[in-house]
C-alpha cells in the first residue's frame, strides 16, 4: 500500500461543538449501553469554547507500550492500532498515565485497558465519525494532515497577499 | 426498565432525610418527563395555598425521556414549582451535561422540600446524598459557583445546578443555571434559594439501556443528519438573534418599554451584525447536533473581554427595549444577568420599566438611588442589575418584577406594567400579532411565547394579525398543545421541521428508547393532558378568569410608528378570542375545566379536586 | 410595475446584498417574483427558494410593505409593494 502512516481519528477543534455525540455513540458500539465512561473518545471542553475530541493517535513510538510492565500491548500491523492481549493485561492502569492524550480506559467491567481499534468490524466504519453532526471527526494519517496543514498556509498568504 | 430508571428521588433539607419513590411505565407515560411528570410531582407534593418561598413548596426536577441517549436535542430536563413571581405554576427547562447525569445517576426525577438551616450544596452521587457546606460559594455567580464545586469534589464528571447571588436574595425572577442553560424564567432559582440551596451537584455512574439499540442508532443518526438541513437553517447560522430584523421588518419589536415597535438602532443589534463582527463560535448543547448557541465576545472598547452565548430573547429585553443599541452594551448586560443569575428576559423588562417610570417622572433619581436610568444609558443599567441581584435598596423594589413593582409605586405605572400574571412579557409585540396576544393571556405560565408558540400563526400570515377573527381559539390551543408535547418528552423545540410525521416518528423513538408502547395518538394526548394539568394547578392556586389579560398599553396605546402604526387591541377582541379559546379547550366561559374532561384526559383525581359540572347550556354551545 | 425585495438573515448572506429593485410584468404574481430572484441571485436557491425556482422552502415567507405575510404565492404583486424575504420560524 502506498500510503504512508496509519489513519487515526482527527478532530477540528473548530468544527467541534463539544456535543459529545461522539461519546454516546462509541459507547454504545462497544457496550451496547449509552456510558461515555466507556467511550474510547472523549471531548474535552476548556470553556467557554475551546472543545476538542480525543482519541489514540496510533503514536508511532507509543509511550503505552513501553509502560506496560507485562508487554500486554502491541501494535497491529494492519491498521496501526493498540491492541490489548486481555490475558497478559491485568487492568494495572500504567499505560492510562504513560498516555499522553488521555486516550486509554481501563474498564471496570473487563478489567482491561481499552484503546481505539478504528470500529474494523463496523461496516460503515466509527460510529463517532458518522453521527458528528458537524463533520469535525475525520479519519486521517498524519502526512495527509501535514498537507492540509500546508494547503490552509499557503491559501492563507493567497488572501493576504490579494 | 429502559432509558427511564423508574425511580424519583425525594429530599427534604430540613431534617436532611431522603427517600426513593419507585413509579411505573404507565405513570411515566402519561406525563413523559420534563414539564409534564415535573408538574404533576408539583401538584402531588405541594400543598394547595403555600408561600412559594416556603418550605413547602416542592423543587422538582424531571429528566426527558431521552436524555443521555443519541437522540438529538432530547438530553434535557424540566424544573417546576410554585412561581414566586405569577403564584402560579412556574415551569422551565434546561439541558446538556446535568441531564445526563441525572439519568446516569439513576433517576427520572428529584422532589425537594423544606428549608435547609444553613446554605448547602446538595451532592447527589450516584444514589448517596451527601449535604456538602455552601459557605465557599455564597455570593459567587452561576458559572464560578459551578467550576468551584468542580473543583472542590476534583471530578469533571460532577455537573452543577447553581443560583447566582440573585437566587441568594429571592429576586423573584432568579434563574438556575447548569453548564451555560438555564432555567431561566418564573423564579426557580429564588425558590432553590429560599430552601439555601446554593447548589444542586450529580455524578452518575450508570451507563443508560435502551430498549431497541440498533433501532435507535438507525433513526437518531438519520435524525442527526436531517438537523444539518434547510429545517434547522436558521439556528444554526444567525441563530435565534435573527429575529431582530425580522421583527422590526414587521414592526413588532418592543422599543423603549414597549413604546415603540420600531428600533432606529435594530441593524446594530442585529443577529447579522453579531454574526459578522462579534461570533466566535456555534456550540451545542449534550446530544444536540444544531449548535444554535451563537457565542458573540467584545475584542474591544469598555466591554472588552465580555462574552456570552446570545439568544434573542435577552437581546430584545436588555437591547432595543433599554434603548441600547450596541451588541457590545447588550453582550454585556445578558451576561452580566446570567452571571447574577437573574432571568434575562424579565430583568430586561423590569428596568425597561423603571426607565420609563424615569422617564414620566414617576420615580426621580433619587427614588432610583441616585442613579441615571435613562434608555440607552447601559452604565446604569449595569449597576442597577447589580442592585437587584443583592436587592440593594431601590434594587429591593425592582427584584419584586414589574406587577408587583407597579403596584407598590402606583401613580399610573401598572399601564406600562407589561407583563401577563406577572410574568414579564416576549419580544413580539402583541398589539400587531393579535392571535398571540390571546395566546399570552391564556397561557398558564403568564406571558409565555414559547408555551403559546402562537406567534407562529401571525407572522406566517395565515390569519390577518391586525385583527381577530373565528377559529383563534382552536389555533392557539393547537400550538400550546404541540409545544406542551416538546416540553414533556423533552425534545428542543428548533428540532420539530426535522420529522417527516411528527407524532408517528417520536412515538416510535420513544418506545424504541424505552420499551414502552406510545401511539402517535397517546403522544398528542400528553399535550392536552399536561396543558390542563397545569391550568388545573392554576385553579387549584386561585386563577379566575381576570387573570387571563394585558397590560392597559395594550389596549390604550396604539403602536405610534412604522408597518404595525395605529395597531391596538380592544377588550371586546380579546374576550372575543378568550372565549373562542376556552370553547376549543372544552372549558365553561369562566376558564374551568368540567370534571367529565379532566376525567376523559385520565386526570380523575385531579377532577375530584378542582372539576366542575359544565352548565347544560354551555355543552349545546360548545359543540359548535 | 416594480417592486423592491429587502433581504434579511441568511438570505442577505447569500443574496450579497441588503436590497434589490425587481421588474414584473403587470398581472404578474408572487410566484413570478419568487422565479425572478431564483434567476438574479442562484445562491438562494436550495436553502430558500425550491429547486423549481416556483416556491420558498418551509422556512421562508414573503412578506408585503411588512404588513401581512403572503400566505399564497399565486396572488397578484402590485406595482409599488415593498417586498420582505424573512425567516418564518419565530421564536427563541
Amino acid at each position: 500500500m502506498g500510503e504512508i502512516g496509519y489513519k487515526h481519528i482527527v478532530c477540528d477543534p473548530t468544527l467541534c461543538t463539544g456535543c459529545r455525540l461522539c461519546e454516546y455513540a462509541c459507547s454504545m458500539v462497544k457496550t451496547r449501553s449509552f456510558d461515555p465512561n466507556y467511550s474510547r473518545i472523549r471531548v474535552v471542553r476548556i470553556e467557554p469554547y475551546a472543545m476538542m475530541a480525543i482519541a489514540c493517535r496510533l503514536c508511532e513510538d507509543a509511550p503505552c507500550i513501553l509502560a506496560c510492565p507485562r508487554d500486554a500491548l502491541t501494535r497491529s500491523e494492519v491498521n496501526g492500532t493498540m491492541l490489548v492481549n486481555t490475558d497478559k493485561c491485568d487492568g494495572c492502569g500504567w499505560c492510562v498515565e504513560a498516555c499522553d492524550f488521555g486516550a486509554i480506559i481501563l474498564s471496570p467491567e473487563s478489567k482491561h485497558a481499552e484503546i481505539c481499534d478504528l470500529c474494523p468490524d463496523v461496516q460503515d466504519g466509527p460510529p463517532c465519525v458518522s453521527f458528528c453532526p458537524k463533520e469535525a471527526l475525520s479519519l486521517a494519517t498524519p502526512e495527509v494532515l501535514r498537507q492540509q496543514v500546508r494547503r490552509d498556509v499557503v491559501a492563507r498568504l493567497m488572501e493576504e497577499l490579494k | 426498565m429502559h432509558a427511564y430508571t423508574g425511580k424519583i428521588l425525594h429530599i427534604d433539607v430540613t431534617t436532611r432525610k431522603t427517600r426513593v419513590e419507585q413509579v411505573t411505565p404507565e405513570f411515566l407515560k402519561r406525563y413523559l418527563g420534563g414539564v409534564g411528570l415535573a408538574t404533576r410531582l408539583v401538584y402531588d407534593n405541594t400543598p394547595a395555598g403555600c408561600d412559594p418561598l416556603g418550605p413547602d413548596n416542592a423543587l422538582c426536577f424531571a429528566n426527558g425521556a431521552f436524555a443521555g441517549t443519541t437522540m438529538p436535542v432530547g438530553t434535557k430536563h424540566g424544573v417546576a414549582a410554585k412561581s414566586p413571581l405569577t403564584g402560579m405554576i412556574g415551569d422551565s427547562l434546561s439541558g446538556s451535561q446535568f441531564s445526563e447525569m441525572l439519568r446516569r445517576a439513576g433517576w427520572d426525577g428529584l422532589v425537594i422540600k423544606g428549608q435547609s438551616p444553613s446554605w448547602v450544596v446538595i451532592f447527589i452521587d450516584d444514589d448517596e446524598v451527601r449535604f456538602l457546606d455552601a459557605t465557599p460559594y455564597l455570593g459567587k455567580g452561576t458559572i464560578t459557583t459551578q467550576e468551584a464545586i468542580r473543583e472542590a469534589i476534583g471530578d469533571e464528571n460532577v455537573r452543577v445546578s447553581a443560583i447566582g447571588p440573585a437566587g441568594e436574595n429571592l429576586v423573584r425572577y432568579a434563574l438556575i443555571d447548569n453548564d451555560g442553560r438555564q432555567v431561566g424564567r418564573t423564579g426557580n432559582g429564588a425558590v432553590m434559594g429560599s430552601k439555601r440551596i446554593k447548589a444542586l451537584a450529580i455524578r452518575g455512574s450508570h451507563g443508560i439501556t435502551v430498549a431497541d439499540p440498533d433501532g435507535l442508532m438507525e433513526a437518531t443518526l438519520k435524525l442527526i443528519k436531517v438537523a444539518q438541513g434547510p429545517g434547522t437553517l436558521k439556528y444554526r447560522v444567525l441563530g435565534t438573534p435573527s429575529n431582530v430584523l425580522n421583527m422590526n421588518a414587521i414592526g413588532v419589536l418592543p422599543t423603549r418599554n414597549f413604546q415603540e415597535t420600531v428600533f432606529d438602532h435594530a441593524e446594530d443589534v442585529s443577529g447579522e451584525r453579531l454574526h459578522e463582527q462579534y461570533h466566535v463560535k456555534s456550540l451545542a448543547c449534550a446530544g444536540c447536533p444544531i449548535a444554535c448557541e451563537q457565542w458573540g465576545a467584545v475584542r474591544e472598547g469598555k466591554y472588552k473581554g465580555a462574552r456570552i452565548g446570545m439568544d434573542y430573547e435577552p437581546l430584545f429585553a436588555l437591547g432595543p427595549n433599554c434603548g441600547m443599541g450596541s451588541m457590545p452594551v447588550i453582550i454585556k448586560l445578558v451576561q452580566t444577568c446570567d452571571d447574577l443569575g437573574l432571568d434575562g428576559m424579565s430583568a430586561g423588562v423590569v428596568l425597561s420599566w423603571a426607565m420609563e417610570c424615569y422617564q414620566r417622572g414617576i420615580l426621580s433619581k433619587e427614588e432610583l438611588d441616585g442613579v441615571d436610568l435613562q434608555f440607552g444609558n447601559d452604565e446604569a443599567a449595569l449597576i442597577m442589575l447589580d442592585k437587584i441581584a443583592h436587592r440593594d435598596g431601590v434594587g429591593d423594589l425592582l427584584a419584586e418584577g414589574v406587577k408587583r413593582a407597579s403596584a407598590r409605586v402606583g401613580k399610573g405605572s401598572d399601564h406600562f406594567a407589561m407583563h401577563s400574571k406577572g410574568l414579564e412579557m416576549p419580544g413580539y409585540d402583541v398589539r400587531g400579532l393579535k392571535t398571540f396576544a390571546m395566546g399570552l393571556a391564556v397561557c398558564t405560565r403568564g406571558a409565555c411565547h414559547n408555551r403559546a408558540l402562537s406567534y407562529e400563526i401571525d407572522i406566517k400570515g395565515k390569519v390577518d394579525r391586525f385583527t381577530v377573527g373565528p377559529g383563534r381559539g382552536k389555533m392557539a390551543m393547537d400550538t400550546e398543545n404541540f409545544a406542551c408535547i416538546l416540553d414533556c418528552l423533552v425534545l428542543c423545540k428548533f428540532l420539530r421541521n426535522c420529522f417527516d410525521d411528527f407524532n408517528v416518528d417520536v412515538a416510535r423513538i420513544y418506545t424504541m428508547a424505552t420499551g414502552i408502547d406510545l401511539s402517535p395518538e397517546e403522544l398528542v394526548a400528553v399535550g392536552e393532558r399536561v396543558c390542563n394539568l397545569k391550568k388545573a394547578f392554576n385553579i387549584r392556586e386561585g386563577w379566575t378568569r381576570a387573570d387571563d389579560w394585558l397590560p392597559p398599553r395594550v389596549f390604550e396605546d396604539p403602536i405610534p410608528s412604522g408597518p404595525g402604526k395605529g395597531a391596538h387591541l380592544t377588550p371586546d377582541e380579546l374576550n372575543y378570542e378568550i372565549d373562542d379559546y376556552y370553547r376549543a379547550r372544552g372549558w365553561t366561559p369562566e376558564g374551568l375545566i368540567p370534571r367529565q374532561k379532566l376525567i376523559e384526559l385520565d386526570l380523575a383525581d385531579i377532577a375530584e379536586d378542582i372539576g366542575v359540572e359544565m352548565p347544560i347550556a354551555n355543552v349545546a354551545a360548545g359543540e359548535g | 410595475m416594480d417592486l423592491s425585495v429587502e433581504f434579511l438573515g441568511l438570505a442577505r448572506e447569500l443574496a450579497g446584498t441588503k436590497s434589490c429593485a425587481i421588474r414584473l410584468e403587470s398581472g404578474a404574481t408572487f410566484r413570478d417574483l419568487v422565479s425572478s430572484l431564483a434567476s438574479s441571485y442562484p445562491a438562494l436557491v436550495g436553502p430558500i427558494i425550491e429547486p423549481n425556482a416556483q416556491d420558498l422552502t418551509r422556512a421562508f415567507m414573503l412578506n408585503v410593505n411588512g404588513r401581512a405575510s403572503v400566505a399564497d404565492l399565486d396572488a397578484l404583486a402590485e406595482d409599488g409593494q415593498r417586498i420582505l424575504l424573512l425567516f418564518a420560524e419565530a421564536g427563541g
